[in-house]
């Protein structure tokens, strides 16, 4: 870069100096701060232990790579994390968008703050507690099914923590719950955006309220829509450990166990550091495949991008 | 961290009063002071002798030379929230301060995992003293590091009565294979306090292994005897048909959630399975463990146990007790008494053991402490250390202030010696029992005493040799528990055997509820095998053969026959 | 944004709009508010009662000892003040690059904004761990000072890209009309930017309050000096500690003397309390933040 403003004549070099100070000092903090560690990212080709210089370890190539590559359970637990990814961005994607829309074409303004602000409440939570009290109500002795039995929907108690094919819908809705509301406030700010002139023209037009929707407050916020479906393709091959550990199980584990959880087990649990940062490694370098591929993507479909 | 608690208080309620009086012998400068048997009486007297010529004379403890010159040590301690992180905010910790000069400031983690030490120990600023679980594989980390300092020497140099002060057998087990101590477990028997055990037959902990029952629905069945797992079995068929909307049979406090748990021991399986060439395997190894899950799952294809005891967190499974949904589950003695919700006028109460029971327990101790290599403050660590293992230490720690009359939680008097035994005051256990802790962190006590080694004059805090139930669970299971020390096994920290054991592990934890919930008898056994051949190609083998290894070491070592 | 004031008569799609959107509403409020108002409950009742109980709707033997708990902590008083400087200091700082890092990559003008947007986009996947950021801290002497709490997470790249998404929306035209007034760069990004943005800086600032807020990672790995310590550090110290003790407890209570107590505060009753004592204040902060999004400012400045 420092080749290229250089070759500029002076008065380029001048019209750049404003933009290029008001980038570096946050260039700055990430050369700094994120990408300083990560010199530690060579520890996924030795051996580490702790306390000895990273330097110093004896390099040991892919061995990390190929162990947990050749471990079935690691694909089990990547199947998984992909599976509930997906479901996370089909399912839960939509959500908060189709809150914040309903917000907004509510009457009542007051009510509208109301629900706009406890709709957030979950995301303070702990996850925690968050599990504690799903598992008591959906327990096979829980208010749910008690008042199932109670009321002869059913004859016996469903068994939804220990039936693996449940595992996924349940974590889904947890999670959603969790995180619709927060991940709306962002669409609410986008809709705040859009111009009020929009709707009067439309309206002048004999524009319904859906065709409104899905003419202008749609369109106008796509921008913001695309860009955190973008950040969401990033998170593909992640999962949520809290969700996996809380809510896991030995029965359901087959469907709940995650990468993450692979990763606590094999790696982190048992200090080996190389390990886990070998995984970690192996994840990000989908993550940051999968975005480049949906960025070029987006870019040429929409002209939205992150870069 | 719940397992080295419950080590902890087992070890809390079974250890007594021997070395007490081997502190007492240690005002004289010989090596007799271990000789515990003869000298009990004597210590009394000695004690209060000592008590009125201490302040002026002293004892030549290198604490109490150095005593005037105030330092504050840094120490690592591996819980949470507990008194080392306030240090100077409860009456013990000043007591010590005023009389050793030293005070602590703690470096804790905030959650109960080691990766603050980790990180301690990769950028290479350990605090004076570290405290950690024994088997911490850590440790293997800081002596590779040449991070610890050699305990021996430091005594030599520092406080050459801190080689007295602690039992032989603590060194022995302490001394690595290059010969020397890095680090120093606490709660290390000595021959002589094996034998006080057994000889007054107070083996039993809160935490030793039950079978507890509804007496209510027990006493319907007209409380038959019960020996075995069969008689078991059908007594808990009876009952369930009695009441078949609560819990036949239950695992407390996830007791199976990631293994068979306390089973084994009602099966007599021991941790290890040792062949007739010796080599050493893990427990599953063992012909009766099938017959366990083939009887697990028929009581679970009957109904009596259900899913809710594979899945059930400790917060569920505690509130389920409570509740008093299960009829019988199993856990520890220390459940006795709870009343369940239903029934004010019936409580849980140990089963006898059946026929088979057996527990195999390890002298392996319970908490180490190390040295940092880089402190610069060693000889005051070794002054805390002397301090400790010391007659005066173990009593201001563990039982504060001694008087003729109870004062008050905070200033004492908070005991007498009776019979050259320390005793609370009726009134302070009083207290103490009705808000244990609401008066631990009033008064302090108990807080501190990791390093004590001898760990005896604190002992009888939480114990009363007394106790009607403690009595009774001696006489049932006194003589079904084993000792066998040359199962203390070292993993180092990673290496490829604990990959392995973890994996066996999980593939427990995986087919714990496959072979219980199975389809027929045939499956478990086709389950089980599965469960063998998976373990092999997980890398069995390496971790066998650490086993055996380590375990003819020990035999060597401990002279173990 | 729409204006409800209007008088039209109101059409069939008019109510089955409003009715969608407020069966909508009602839903999420119900669900929403009602594991708050469990936990409400929960840390006003016994714990060992709720326990035994399960409770839904109605608090059990309802008693203060839960907060006293809470409150009796030493640390307390001192870990909320620096909660809230840490808090503050962070938001305003991390808002403000946030915003300037953001506007800089989205002009056209910038070279090399394809690099810096990668450079940036990387982070977000890859990060060197714990140990290595340690030891990174270690050598800048941050560890064990105020300054590890705002400083490595100043720059937050997820924000910049929703920062990014929408100043991209904001016309071209204000900002050469702007310039062509004679307007310096940075007058622009502090006269016309930064007011445009208000939506999307209330909504940055209450990610990064909010993080700032709950985040206990921070002060539990790289401070030991405890009065630096912040809120949730001090209250998971304080469940862990309880949960301890809980598990000392059940043994200690009947070994010696045979007593059973059904009463008396649990870990799971203590975290209730603690997580309400720790997030009643930043959950307050939303309403004032409110009218951010719903009043249109981008008009507003248009029209102006």
């Amino acid at each position: 870069m420092k080749n290229q403003l250089r070759q500029n004549t002076w008065s380029k070099v001048k019209r750049q100096l404003p933009f290029q100070l008001m980038v570096w000092p946050g260039l700055i903090f990430l050369l700094i701060f994120a990408y300083g560690p990560m010199f530690g990212l060579i520890i996924a080709f030795q051996d580490y232990r702790i306390g000895v210089s990273f330097l110093e370890n004896p390099f040991v190539g892919l061995a990390h790579f190929k162990e947990f590559l050749s471990d079935s359970t690691f694909w089990m637990a990547f199947k998984n994390t992909v599976q509930l990814s997906l479901l996370k961005m089909f399912v839960i994607f939509p959500l908060p968008i189709i809150l914040a829309l309903a917000l907004n074409e509510l009457p009542g303004v007051k009510y509208k703050k109301i629900v706009q602000t406890c709709s957030y409440f979950p995301h303070f939570i702990s996850y925690v507690v968050v599990a504690t009290l799903w598992i008591n109500l959906l327990d096979t002795r829980g208010l749910v099914n008690n008042s199932l039995l109670a009321l002869n929907v059913i004859d016996a108690p469903i068994e939804f923590w220990t039936d693996p094919a449940k595992f996924k819908a349940l974590a889904t809705i947890v999670d959603a719950w969790k995180t619709v509301g927060w991940s709306a406030i962002i669409y609410f700010a986008a809709i705040t955006g859009v111009n009020a002139e929009l709707y009067e023209s439309a309206r002048i037009d004999g524009a319904g309220r859906f065709a409104q929707i899905w003419y202008i407050t749609l369109p106008s916020i796509m921008g913001t829509v695309i860009i955190m479906f973008l950040l969401s393709i990033g998170g593909l091959v992640s999962g949520n450990l809290d969700i996996s550990r809380l809510l896991g199980n030995a029965f359901n584990k087959e469907s709940s166990y995650i990468v993450e959880y692979y990763v606590l087990d094999m790696g982190l649990g048992t200090l080996r550091y190389s390990f886990a940062t070998a995984v970690g490694l192996f994840q990000s370098l989908i993550s940051v495949s999968l975005v480049i591929f949906a960025n070029i993507v987006s870019k040429k479909a929409s002209d939205v991008s992150m870069f | 961290m719940k397992k080295s608690r419950l080590l902890s208080l087992l070890l809390a309620a079974v250890m007594a009063s021997l070395s007490l009086s081997a502190c007492g012998g240690d005002t004289g400068d010989n090596t007799e002071s271990s000789d515990a048997a003869s000298s009990t009486e004597s210590s009394a007297a000695e004690e209060t002798s000592s008590e009125e010529t201490q302040t002026t004379t002293g004892n030549g403890y290198a604490w109490e030379e150095d005593k005037d010159t105030p330092v504050t040590l840094s120490v690592y301690y591996p819980t949470p929230g507990s008194a080392w992180e306030k240090w100077g905010e409860d009456p013990t910790s000043k007591r010590i301060t005023e009389m050793t000069g030293i005070s602590f400031t703690a470096i804790a983690p905030v959650t109960a995992d080691d990766q603050k030490l980790s990180l301690l120990i990769a950028s290479d600023e350990l605090p004076d003293l570290i405290i950690g679980h024994y088997s911490l594989a850590a440790w293997g980390d800081m002596i590779n590091n040449q991070q610890l300092a050699d305990m021996e020497a430091l005594a030599d140099q520092y406080a050459p009565k801190v080689k007295e002060l602690i039992s032989e057998t603590a060194w022995e087990y302490a001394r690595r294979e290059d010969g020397h101590v890095y680090n120093m477990t606490s709660w290390v028997r000595s021959p002589e306090e094996q034998q006080w055990v057994v000889d007054n037959n107070v083996l039993i902990g809160t935490n030793q292994t039950v079978i507890q029952i509804r007496q209510d629905y027990y006493e319907e069945i007209g409380s038959p005897e019960i020996t075995n797992a069969e008689e078991f079995m059908a007594a808990c068929e009876q009952m369930y048909q009695n009441h078949p909307d609560h819990i036949a049979f239950y695992g407390g406090d996830s007791a199976f959630l990631s293994g068979p748990g306390p089973m084994t021991t009602h099966f007599g399986i021991s941790s290890y399975y040792e062949d007739a060439d010796g080599n050493v395997y893990p427990n599953y190894r063992d012909p009766k463990y099938l017959d366990m899950y083939k009887w697990m799952y028929q009581m679970a294809s009957k109904g009596l146990l259900t899913k809710e005891s594979f899945v059930d967190d400790s917060s569920v499974s505690t509130g389920k007790t409570k509740q008093g949904l299960p009829i019988t589950y199993t856990w520890t003695v220390g459940e006795t008494g709870k009343i369940p919700a239903d029934n004010p006028d019936t409580s849980y109460y140990p089963l006898k053991p059946w026929d088979t029971y057996q527990q195999v327990r390890t002298n392996a101790g319970y908490m180490a402490f190390g040295v940092s290599a880089n402190s610069s403050n060693q000889e005051r660590v070794m002054d805390w250390i002397e301090f400790l293992n010391t007659e005066e230490g173990a009593e201001v720690t563990c039982w504060g202030i001694e008087g003729d009359a109870y004062g008050d939680v905070e200033n004492g008097p908070h005991f007498h010696y009776v019979d050259g035994q320390p005793k609370f005051f009726s009134e302070f256990l009083a207290t103490k029992i009705a808000d244990w802790d609401g008066t631990t962190r009033a008064s302090g006590l108990d807080c501190f005493r990791e390093c004590m080694v001898n760990d005896v004059m604190g002992d009888q805090v939480a114990w009363d040799p007394n106790d009607e139930l403690i009595g009774k669970m001696n006489e049932w299971y006194g003589d079904k528990v084993v000792y066998m020390d040359q199962y203390i096994f070292n993993i180092p920290s990673g290496s490829d055997e604990i990959v392995v054991k973890q994996k066996i592990d999980d593939l427990l934890k995986e087919y714990n509820v496959k072979m219980v919930f199975a389809s027929s008898e045939e499956e478990v056994e086709t389950l089980y095998n599965e469960f063998l051949t998976k373990c092999e190609e997980a890398g069995e083998e390496k971790l066998v053969a650490l086993y055996t290894e380590q375990c003819k070491e020990n035999k060597a070592r401990l002279g173990i026959q | 944004m729409k204006k409800q004031g209007h008088k039209l008569r109101l059409t069939k799609e008019d109510h089955v709009v409003n009715m969608i959107a407020g069966v909508i509403a009602t839903v999420v409020l119900i669900v929403t508010v009602y594991p708050i108002y469990y936990s409400a409950i929960y840390s006003i009742s016994d714990g060992q009662a709720a326990q035994a109980t399960q409770i839904y709707f109605l608090p059990v033997s309802p008693t203060l000892e839960n907060y006293k708990i809470v409150f009796s902590d030493s640390m307390l008083f001192n870990s909320y003040i620096m909660n809230i400087l840490r808090t503050v200091t962070a938001t305003i700082t991390s808002v403000f690059l946030t915003v300037m890092t953001a506007y800089g990559i989205t002009r056209k003008e910038l070279r090399g904004r394809r690099v810096y947007s990668l450079l940036a986009v990387f982070t977000m996947y890859f990060s060197g761990g714990l140990i290595p950021t340690y030891l990174l801290l270690q050598s800048l002497n941050l560890l064990n000072t105020f300054w590890v709490y705002i400083l490595p997470g100043m720059l937050s790249v997820y924000n910049m890209m929703l920062c990014m998404a929408f100043i991209r929306d904001i016309p071209e035209t204000l900002i050469e009309s702007a310039r062509l007034d004679g307007a310096q760069e940075f007058t622009i990004l502090l006269r016309i930017i930064f007011p445009l943005s208000k939506p999307i800086i209330a909504t940055i600032a209450l990610f990064v309050g909010v993080g700032a807020w709950n985040d206990w990672y921070a002060s539990a790995y790289y401070i030991y000096d405890q009065a630096l310590m912040t809120l949730p550090t001090v209250l998971m110290r304080l469940v862990s500690a309880t949960d301890a003790q809980q598990k000392m407890n059940a043994l200690i209570q009947s070994s010696g003397v045979n007593v059973m107590n059904n009463q008396g505060p649990t870990p799971d009753a203590i975290r209730h309390a603690t997580m309400l004592v720790s997030i009643i204040p930043i959950m307050c902060v939303y309403p004032f933040l409110q009218k951010y999004f719903v009043k249109g400012v981008m008009v507003g400045a248009i029209k102006a």
